[in-house]
């Protein structure tokens, strides 16, 4: 921080208010990315343990982003039904879902997949609008904080043992989950290491959608920070660079919705078929 | 050499999550907040359910119609093409059938025309032959007759010279003379 500092005043010495901003605010980033109240709820005690269910920022993202899927998908439910041939909006959303249907679930989940379809839609939407809501400006990024995609694959990992379990049994899922033909001194060990498996399938789906959300704002802010450490010559620098992140953002956005319903996908269809 | 050094400071501490503000201590990047994790569990599953009702119920209904019916008009279109395919076939044999049936009619026409033409050429071909016979022997037969009636006439004026000759005086040379008259009167045939 004092090397920041210093820096700053070495090459910006005219704007004092603006090294003080960065000097009083040093961590600047992280106010941006971290998230804001909005609404706020005292928190409930529950033993011990204190819950905040505050609406924040990122909360409010969310819900922005629920009832745009509603309103969107409600309307194209409506307009798809009163014509034989879905038009506009109707025909665009059928399009994306018939990429989820075709090429996301059926070729992670293989057969059976259509019961679950209604899970992986809402998944891929979800995070498609959340993904796509933050790159508006004033819109906060719902996907780049840790909870919210804890909370995701929370429920993927929760999906994928419900139904591992109703489909072959509570014990025959537990048997089933280390390979067969295992030599039996193996066993402790390969026990550990699919256990493990277990956890970390949903972790890393949590922490890829949270970075990859995170990184390319991180980016940005920091690029157009650069404008205000080194002056108003990098400027031109400065948002072509933040412009390349920023249609990078959207491939992302789409990427990501893409990868963590597909990894879902694999998930829940290799706990239901494990034979194969 | 500094830029880069404090740059790498900078994501360093973003990177290990370290906040230097001792206010922003409980807001680092990797803590999890359990108010915003059951948040995001209840809106996904509010949002799951109004839009299975709502949404994925009756497009995936549209489109699995759609799809079905599609496959049905493929199928449908597949199954005429064969039908239409076939009827073309039978369409086409029976055509070729009646073009030889026309053909071996008009050569059957041909022949029984080239049949009739020939009978009635040596019909007509047997009747002028016939006919120009018949005229033939008829002629024979009037030059008979006439050349008979000339025999009577000739001899009724040889008779009538006769007796007019014996009316008149006999007389040898006279009577001569009126015979070879008479004789040199006879046309020639």
């Amino acid at each position: 921080m004092r090397l920041l500092t210093a820096f700053i005043q070495e090459h910006a010495p005219g704007d004092s208010t603006l090294v003080q901003k960065v000097q009083e605010d040093g961590n600047w980033i992280m106010h941006h990315i971290s998230d804001k109240p909005v609404l706020t709820i005292p928190p409930i005690h529950i033993g011990g343990f204190t819950l905040d269910l505050s609406i924040s920022m990122k909360i409010l993202m969310l819900i922005i982003a629920a009832i745009l899927m509603v309103i969107l998908f409600g309307y194209a439910a409506a307009s798809n039904k009163k014509r034989k041939h879905p038009t506009g909006l109707g025909n665009f959303l059928e399009m994306l879902m018939v990429f989820v249907r075709d090429d996301v679930v059926k070729p992670s989940m293989g057969h059976g997949s259509e019961k679950y379809l209604p899970f992986f839609f809402t998944m891929f939407f979800f995070i498609l609008f959340v993904n796509i809501i933050s790159l508006f400006p004033g819109m906060s990024t719902g996907t780049s904080s840790i909870s919210v995609t804890a909370g995701l694959a929370l429920i993927t990992f929760i999906m994928t043992q419900v139904h591992g379990i109703k489909n072959n049994g509570f014990f025959g899922y537990f048997k089933g989950l280390i390979p067969p033909g295992v030599p039996v001194f193996v066993l402790p060990i390969m026990v550990i290491i699919e256990f493990l498996g277990l956890l970390t399938k949903p972790f890393a789906l949590a922490i890829r959608l949270f970075a990859n959300m995170t990184a390319g704002h991180i980016v940005i802010y920091a690029l157009i920070g650069l404008i205000f450490m080194l002056g108003y010559a990098v400027i031109p620098v400065s948002i072509g660079f933040s412009l390349f992140i920023y249609v990078l953002e959207i491939l992302v956005a789409v990427l990501q919705a893409y990868i963590f319903t597909m990894l879902s996908a694999l998930f829940i269809g290799m706990a239901i078929h494990q034979d194969h | 050499m500094s830029l880069a050094y404090i740059y790498l400071a900078k994501f360093y501490n973003i990177l290990l999550f370290i906040s230097n503000d001792p206010h922003e201590n409980k807001d680092t990047l990797l803590s999890v907040e359990p108010g915003l994790l059951i948040w995001t569990i209840i809106i996904f599953f509010l949002l799951l359910l109004i839009l299975k009702k709502y949404a994925w119920g009756p497009l995936l209904k549209s489109l699995n119609d759609r799809e079905q019916g599609i496959k049905d008009s493929v199928e449908k279109a597949e199954y005429l093409k064969q039908e239409a395919e076939k009827i073309l076939a039978q369409n086409k044999q029976l055509l070729a059938k009646a073009d030889e049936d026309a053909r071996k009619v008009i050569s059957e026409g041909k022949e029984l025309a080239e049949k009739l033409r020939n009978d009635l050429i040596s019909k007509t071909n047997d009747d002028t032959a016939r006919m120009i016979a018949q005229a033939k022997s008829e002629i024979e037969r009037e030059k008979v007759a006439a050349m008979n009636s000339l025999k009577d006439e000739i001899a009724n004026l040889a008779v009538q010279a006769a007796g007019k000759i014996i009316d008149e005086n006999l007389d040898a040379a006279k009577q001569r003379k009126i015979i070879d008259g008479f004789i040199g009167k006879i046309p020639q045939n």
